[in-house]
């Protein structure tokens, strides 16, 4: 019988396996794992570059046309997701994760590495104010953390968001920045005073981006393929996933979809279907770690009691877009040399809205000029006109609130198989942001509050707190070592066990979680 | 070429020499065609019997374009400009007219001016043109 037994192979998932091989053992990881099968060539070089001298079709739309996902179709899409590339990550997820969504609107993936290959990669520390309601201590993640910077190579500085974002030791140099982001980042040193005394302070991120060569991964050659193609240079928890599986360290089973567990007396036992074949599959281990994704552990969770009458919360980060105008760059030429992801970051103590905000101050350059051609509220040629003059002078905040914030979504099991998950509308008071919106016009930023989106709840993509640990647990909750009220030997080791979620990007704080979860479980 | 290829062959060339004042390069009315029947297949009957009424006129699309987005009355018509604008930038051809490669303040600026006084005329011309009665 093997010991240890892990679902899935997101971000938590490859942390709980890491851990466990840490710790001398070999745990199986079971899994659905769709991969890149594409036989595309990667584009080498520079974005611009390559399209000048070729047809683009293939890299921005393909034959399918999914890149045209956000036009073709009626509801609201992650252009990121819609790459021809990236096809992989979400493939099959109406299907094998099947939803019944009301004001919601759930990013399922069923890819080796899951999620984490298509995102950003801005990867940060908890601090103490990120636990807040958790039963646990920082300390106990500490360790993780620091295991985990080491492993994927972060890169970052010790600034002004330190204090929020935690111990700068091991980090690689910060990226360059673009030539916007220099000039915020010069005005914000020359008014950080001020700033300072409303709360707020900006800063290099967290990312999970070289900018310096390791283990056979190249520095980022900003040439703005971030969207269009996985780049060796960011890492994804298949960087690591694959590492383990190359060195025989875990036993990786892919093409399973597991649909529950039942404990005996001297073990767990966990049924999946083949994909391939449509056969039932029955693995039998110690202890068992489910990391599906927050949404998918539950599913797991309520078919294991084939409970359809259950409602589970759903936390989400509500997040608001704000796209930034900097006059003194209009008509500037396209920044075409430049990481196209997260350049700076702002956290904002809000007096407002009586707790801590982060944004991210994200480069245009790297998506379709296309995708903004819909934004623009002018005629058809004016709006071509300001994607060639406007956009380069363009910036977009992404500021996330804490998950408390809006009421939990719930989330149960119909008869049928479905999940139903039923969200909350939550307009953002915007008028609540005035202050903000004040001090990055001290930056040089611009912006209208009628410019401001809200997206779709669901659509921050960070799901948690599904089966939340508590100090004193009841049923679909867990204890403060990840395992399950009512079960002895099945843990939760992905962002299900969140007691809550910090405005902050969660997914480090999540992968340190599942490792301190993995070596108590395997203890 | 059925009836129905020829109007949507009009339909891409239309919309494309609104767009860039060029005929459509023959490799993307190949791309664009599937674009037009699947929009059209996902329509309501009245959406198309809009878009078409409007189309058929003749009448200063860009201009319609802009009062059917204001209004919300023609929303075929804004998908299948926004799919043009997404398949024309992928053709190298075509880089110079999304990606500014040379930095002018000054031009910057006057395509700024021309863009909103060009707007505020197409949008009463649009208007104009859907009160006109015959665009549903
Ligand atoms: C565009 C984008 C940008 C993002 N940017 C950031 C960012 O900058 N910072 C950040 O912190 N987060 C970011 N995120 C969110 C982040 O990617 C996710 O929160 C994180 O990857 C979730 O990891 P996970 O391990 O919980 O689950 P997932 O990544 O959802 O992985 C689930 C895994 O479980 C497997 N699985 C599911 N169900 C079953 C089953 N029944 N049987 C077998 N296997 C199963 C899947 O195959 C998959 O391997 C971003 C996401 C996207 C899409």
């Amino acid at each position: 019988m093997a010991e240890l037994i892990i679902v899935g192979s997101g971000a938590a998932a490859t942390a709980a396996a890491l851990a466990l091989v840490q710790a001398g053992h070999r745990p199986i990881v079971l899994d659905v794992g769709h991969v890149d099968d594409r036989t595309a060539p990667r584009v080498q070089g520079n974005l611009y570059r390559y399209r000048a001298q070729h047809d683009s079709f293939d890299l921005h739309i393909g034959a399918d046309y999914r890149g045209l996902a956000g036009v073709l179709s009626d509801e609201p899409t992650v252009a990121k997701l819609n790459a021809p590339a990236m096809a992989f990550v979400t493939r099959d997820a109406v299907a094998l994760g099947p939803l019944s969504q009301q004001e919601f609107q759930a990013i399922q993936s069923f890819a080796l590495g899951g999620l984490g290959n298509a995102w950003g990669a801005g990867l940060y520390r908890w601090i103490n104010a990120d636990l807040q309601d958790f039963p646990i201590s920082l300390a106990e993640l500490t360790r993780y953390f620091d295991i985990l910077t080491d492993e994927i190579g972060i890169s970052g500085a010790d600034d002004d968001l330190t204090e929020f974002f935690g111990d700068p030791a091991g980090l690689q140099p910060p990226l360059e920045l673009s030539h916007n982001a220099r000039r915020v980042a010069l005005a914000y040193r020359r008014r950080r005073r001020g700033l300072r005394a409303r709360g707020i302070a900006l800063g290099r991120p967290r990312l999970g981006v070289l900018t310096a060569p390791k283990e056979q991964r190249p520095a980022c050659d900003y040439s703005n393929l971030e969207f269009w193609q996985p780049q060796p240079f960011i890492y994804t928890p298949a960087v690591t996933l694959r590492r383990l599986i190359r060195a025989g360290q875990i036993d990786y089973r892919p093409g399973l979809l597991v649909q529950r567990w039942q404990e005996t007396a001297d073990g767990v036992t966990v049924y999946a279907r083949q994909l391939a074949s449509g056969a039932d599959v029955a693995v039998t281990g110690r202890r068992l770690l489910l990391a599906a994704g927050a949404i998918n552990t539950a599913r797991i969770a309520l078919q294991s009691a084939g409970d359809v009458a259950a409602r589970l919360p759903l936390l989400e980060n509500p997040v608001v877009q704000i796209p930034l105008v900097l006059p003194a760059s209009l008509g500037r030429r396209l920044d075409t040399h430049a990481f196209g992801l997260v350049q700076l970051n702002l956290v904002w103590e809000s007096a407002a809205y009586q707790t801590i905000l982060q944004g991210s101050l994200l480069e245009l350059t790297a998506p379709l000029r296309a995708e903004f051609f819909g934004r623009f509220p002018l005629a058809a040629r004016a709006n071509l006109a300001l994607i060639r003059h406007l956009l380069p002078a363009m910036l977009m905040l992404q500021l996330y609130f804490p998950a408390w914030m809006q009421p939990p979504s719930r989330l149960g099991l119909l008869d049928d198989g479905r999940l139903r998950i039923e969200g909350q509308p939550f307009p953002v008071d915007l008028a609540r942001l005035t202050p903000l919106l004040a001090s990055l016009r001290g930056l040089g930023l611009w912006t209208h509050p009628a410019l401001v989106q809200q997206p779709i709840t669901g659509h921050a993509i960070h799901y948690a707190g599904t089966l939340p640990m508590r100090a004193a647990p009841g049923p679909y909750q867990c204890h403060p070592s990840g395992r399950l009220y009512g079960a002895e030997r099945v843990y939760i080791a992905d962002s299900a066990s969140f007691s809550n979620l910090s405005a902050k990007n969660m997914s480090l704080g999540m992968m340190a979680n599942a490792m301190r979860i993995a070596v108590g479980a395997a203890a | 070429m059925s009836n129905f290829e020829h109007l949507h062959a009009e339909e891409a060339r239309a919309i494309y020499q609104m767009l860039f004042g060029r005929a459509i390069p023959p490799v993307l009315m190949q791309r664009f065609l599937p674009v037009i029947e699947r929009l059209n297949a996902a329509a309501s009957p009245a959406e198309l019997t809009a878009y078409y009424r409007a189309v058929e006129t003749r009448a200063d699309l860009e201009a319609l374009e802009l009062a059917g987005r204001l209004t919300g009355r023609l929303p075929l018509l804004t998908r299948k400009v926004q799919a043009m604008v997404a398949l024309a930038e992928t053709l190298p051809e075509n880089q110079p007219l999304y990606v500014n490669q040379r930095s002018s303040f000054l031009a910057g600026a006057a395509a700024m001016a021309w863009a909103a006084a060009h707007s505020a005329r197409q949008g009463i011309k649009g208007l104009w043109l859907l009160r006109g009665g015959a665009h549903g």
